[in-house]
C-alpha cells in the first residue's frame, strides 16, 4: 500500500482516518443508512455525531435509528448490544435487512469490501476462483443484500492493487453489473449515486440515473491531501478516468479528528489490512 | 398477580443432559449469532457430536469452534467471522473437509422464516446479477448437494431464478432452512421454556421457530409470573421448547445485553486456536475438555485471570425504561 504515515509528512492523521472521515461526509441529509462491519461502523458513527445527526443509523442485527449518548464509542460489531441504549427500535435481522433494506427503505448502504471493480461491483468472499480459492474472507454478511436493495452504495475499500480489479474475482454484491441497463435487466432497482471511498481518494461512477445510462464506470473525483493522480493511476489496473473538475478533499477538521478519536479511542477500526 | 402456567412440566436440565438427549450426529444445528450459547456449544464439543451442519446468517466464533473441533463438517451461512486468516479453517474450506454453501445475512434469515412459516420457498432480490447464480457456484463440489436430495432422489438446486407470475419481475427463490436443533443463550426463561431475549436478536427468533427442537440456556430462570406479566419480551413460548438450562455466563465471551459485555480479552485469547492446529488443541484442552461445566469454566477463568477481568465486563449500570410500560385492561 502506498503512502503510509512513515514516508509522508506527519499530518496528525492516518490515511485510514481520512478515509473514515471522508466516508462520513458522504452521508446525505436525512439519509437512512444500513451500516456494515469494520470502518463503516466508525464512519457512520462520525456522520451521526457531527455531519448528519438526523440520519437513521441501522445495523443488520436489529438496532434501528441508533443515537449515541455522549462518550459512547462506535459499535464494535453490527450486533453490539451497546446500541440498545439510544435506539428508536431494536429488533432483528428480518426487520433490519428485510423490512428496512429489502423493502427499499434504506436510502444508502455503507459497507467495506475486499475488492471492487471498474463498474462498482463488490467482492467480499474470496480471492481466486470459487472452485480454487487462494484465500477465503469472512464473508458477505449483509453486503450482498445492500447491493441488491439499498438506494445507493457507499463502499470503503483501501486503495491497493489487489483490491481494485477490472473484474472482481467473485461478484458478491451488485453495483452496476456489466454496465448501463444491466441492473434493470437483472431485475434490480437502479442504484446511486454510488461512491467508493479509499485510503487515498474518492471515486464516483459515470451515471446520473442509477445505472440506466452513462458508462457506469468508476472515475477519480477527489484526492486526499498529498496524493497525486499518478499515485492513484499507478494502483488502479485499468485506464482510469479523471473528473475534469477533480477536487482536493478537505483534510479532517479538528472536530472530525476529535470525534473519530473519541469514538475509536483504541483504534480498533483503524488497523491497516485488518478489514 | 398473573395466572400461573396451566400445567407445569419442568424442562430444566443440565447442558450435558440437553445435548445428550437432543443433539445427534448428522444434525443440522443453529447455534446463535447475537445470543450465542457458548456453554451449550462447548458441551457439543465435549460430547463429540460428528457430521453436524451448522446453519446461521453469520456463523460466528462458536460455530467455527465446532468446525475446528471436527464436530461440524458443513455449513450454510453468510459470514464466518475473523477465523480464516490462513489458519485451519481456511485450510479446511479450501480442501473440502469443511463443505459449505454461501448465503448472506438476509437470505439465511429468510430461509429460516420460510421454514418457520411452512413456506415451500421464499423470493428475494438478493443475489440477482451476482456470481452466486453461476453454475460453477451452484454446483460446486464442496457444496451440499447431498443435503438437497428430494424425496424422488433427484437433487434440488441451491437457488433458482424465476419471473413473478404477477408482475414479471425476476426474483431469486430460496429454499426453507429447517434445523433439527436450534439453540440460543437468553436473558431469562421459566422452567416451562418460555424464553425472553432482548437486544439485537439477528436471525435467532426465526431459527428457533424453524427448528424441530429448541434448546435454550438462560442467565436466569425466573418464575412464570415474571414472564406472564411482561409477555411482549417472549421470543418463543414454552410449548415449542424442549430444554432449558440455567447457565449464568453461558453466553461468555459474547455479550448478553443487561448482564455482561463482550469480553475482548478472552476473544483475543480465543482467536489463538484459529491460527494453527496446536493452538486449537491447547484451547480445547484447557477451556472445553478441561472445564466440564460452565461453572467450572468460570472458576477456571477467574483462576487464570483474577476476578478483575470478569468483573470488568459485568454490566454495572443497566438501562431500565425511563417510564415502565403499563398494560392491562381493567
Amino acid at each position: 500500500m502506498a503512502p503510509a504515515t512513515g514516508d509522508a509528512p506527519d499530518r496528525g492523521y492516518d490515511p485510514i482516518d481520512m478515509q473514515c472521515i471522508a466516508a462520513a461526509r458522504e452521508v446525505a441529509a436525512n439519509e437512512t443508512v444500513i451500516v456494515g462491519m469494520g470502518p463503516p461502523l466508525l464512519a457512520g458513527s462520525v456522520a451521526k455525531k457531527i455531519h448528519r445527526p438526523e440520519m437513521a443509523f441501522v445495523t443488520e442485527a436489529g438496532p434501528i435509528d441508533w443515537t449515541p449518548s455522549d462518550g459512547v464509542p462506535a459499535p464494535n460489531t453490527i450486533a453490539d448490544p451497546a446500541m440498545t441504549e439510544g435506539s428508536a427500535m431494536v429488533t432483528d435481522m428480518l426487520d433490519a435487512l428485510g423490512l428496512f433494506v429489502m423493502g427499499g427503505r434504506a436510502s444508502a448502504a455503507m459497507f467495506q469490501a475486499a475488492q471492487i471493480d471498474r463498474l462498482g461491483n463488490l467482492n467480499t468472499i474470496l480471492v481466486g476462483t470459487y472452485a480454487n480459492p487462494v484465500r477465503r474472507f469472512p464473508g458477505t454478511g449483509g453486503n450482498a443484500d445492500g447491493g441488491a436493495s439499498a438506494g445507493r452504495m457507499i463502499s470503503t475499500v483501501p486503495l491497493e492493487s489487489r483490491r481494485f480489479r477490472e473484474r472482481v474475482d467473485f461478484r458478491t454484491t451488485a453495483g452496476y453489473l456489466e454496465g448501463p441497463g444491466a441492473r434493470e435487466a437483472a431485475g434490480l432497482r437502479p442504484q446511486g449515486p454510488n461512491v467508493c471511498v479509499t485510503t487515498m481518494c474518492i471515486f464516483r461512477f459515470d451515471t446520473t440515473d442509477g445505472g440506466r445510462t452513462g458508462s457506469c464506470e468508476m472515475y477519480l473525483d477527489g484526492l486526499f491531501d498529498g496524493v497525486s493522480v499518478e499515485d492513484v493511476k499507478a494502483i488502479v489496473p485499468w485506464d482510469l478516468q479523471v473528473a475534469s473538475d477533480l477536487v482536493l478533499v478537505p483534510p479532517p477538521t479538528s472536530e472530525e479528528l476529535e470525534t473519530i478519536n473519541e469514538l475509536d479511542a483504541e483504534r480498533v477500526y483503524r488497523v491497516p489490512g485488518r478489514y | 398477580m398473573a395466572p400461573s402456567a396451566r400445567r407445569s412440566r419442568s424442562k430444566l436440565m443440565t447442558e450435558a443432559e440437553a445435548v445428550e438427549r437432543f443433539v445427534h450426529d448428522g444434525d443440522t444445528i443453529y447455534c446463535g449469532f447475537t445470543v450465542v450459547p457458548y456453554g451449550l456449544t462447548f458441551e457439543i464439543i465435549r460430547q463429540n457430536r460428528r457430521r453436524l451442519n451448522v446453519v446461521g446468517s453469520s456463523n460466528v466464533f462458536s460455530a467455527m469452534l465446532l468446525a475446528l473441533a471436527g464436530c461440524a463438517d458443513r455449513m450454510e451461512t453468510g459470514y464466518v467471522g475473523g477465523t480464516l486468516t490462513n489458519g485451519p479453517i481456511n485450510e479446511m474450506m479450501k480442501d473440502g473437509r469443511l463443505r459449505f454453501e454461501d448465503y448472506s445475512n438476509l437470505t439465511m434469515t429468510l430461509r429460516f422464516m420460510a421454514a418457520a412459516l411452512g413456506m415451500p420457498f421464499v423470493p428475494t432480490n438478493s443475489f440477482l446479477g451476482t456470481d452466486y447464480l453461476t453454475q460453477e457456484v451452484l454446483e460446486h463440489e464442496h457444496g451440499l448437494a447431498s443435503d438437497r436430495i428430494r424425496p424422488d432422489g433427484s437433487v434440488a438446486p441451491k437457488l433458482a431464478v424465476m419471473e413473478s407470475p404477477f408482475t414479471g419481475e425476476k426474483t431469486v427463490l430460496l429454499s426453507p432452512c429447517r434445523p433439527n436443533v436450534a439453540m440460543i443463550h437468553c436473558q431469562r426463561a421459566d422452567e416451562d421454556g418460555n424464553v425472553q431475549a432482548w437486544g439485537p436478536l439477528a436471525d435467532s427468533k426465526w431459527a428457533l421457530w424453524a427448528a424441530d427442537i429448541v434448546i435454550v440456556s438462560a442467565e436466569e430462570i425466573v418464575p412464570s409470573s415474571v414472564i406472564r406479566t411482561d409477555p411482549g419480551r417472549t421470543v418463543i413460548p414454552g410449548f415449542r421448547v424442549s430444554a432449558v438450562v440455567e447457565n449464568p455466563l453461558g453466553g461468555h465471551p459474547g455479550p448478553v445485553s443487561g448482564y455482561y459485555y463482550r469480553d475482548k480479552h478472552f476473544f483475543a485469547l480465543a482467536g489463538q486456536p484459529f491460527k494453527d492446529w496446536d493452538s486449537a488443541t491447547e484451547f480445547f484442552d484447557k477451556w472445553v475438555y478441561g472445564a466440564p461445566t460452565r461453572a467450572e469454566y468460570v472458576r477456571k477463568y477467574r483462576d487464570a485471570f483474577g476476578d478483575e477481568l470478569m468483573d470488568d465486563i459485568m454490566v454495572k449500570n443497566p438501562i431500565v425504561p425511563e417510564q415502565p410500560a403499563k398494560s392491562g385492561w381493567r
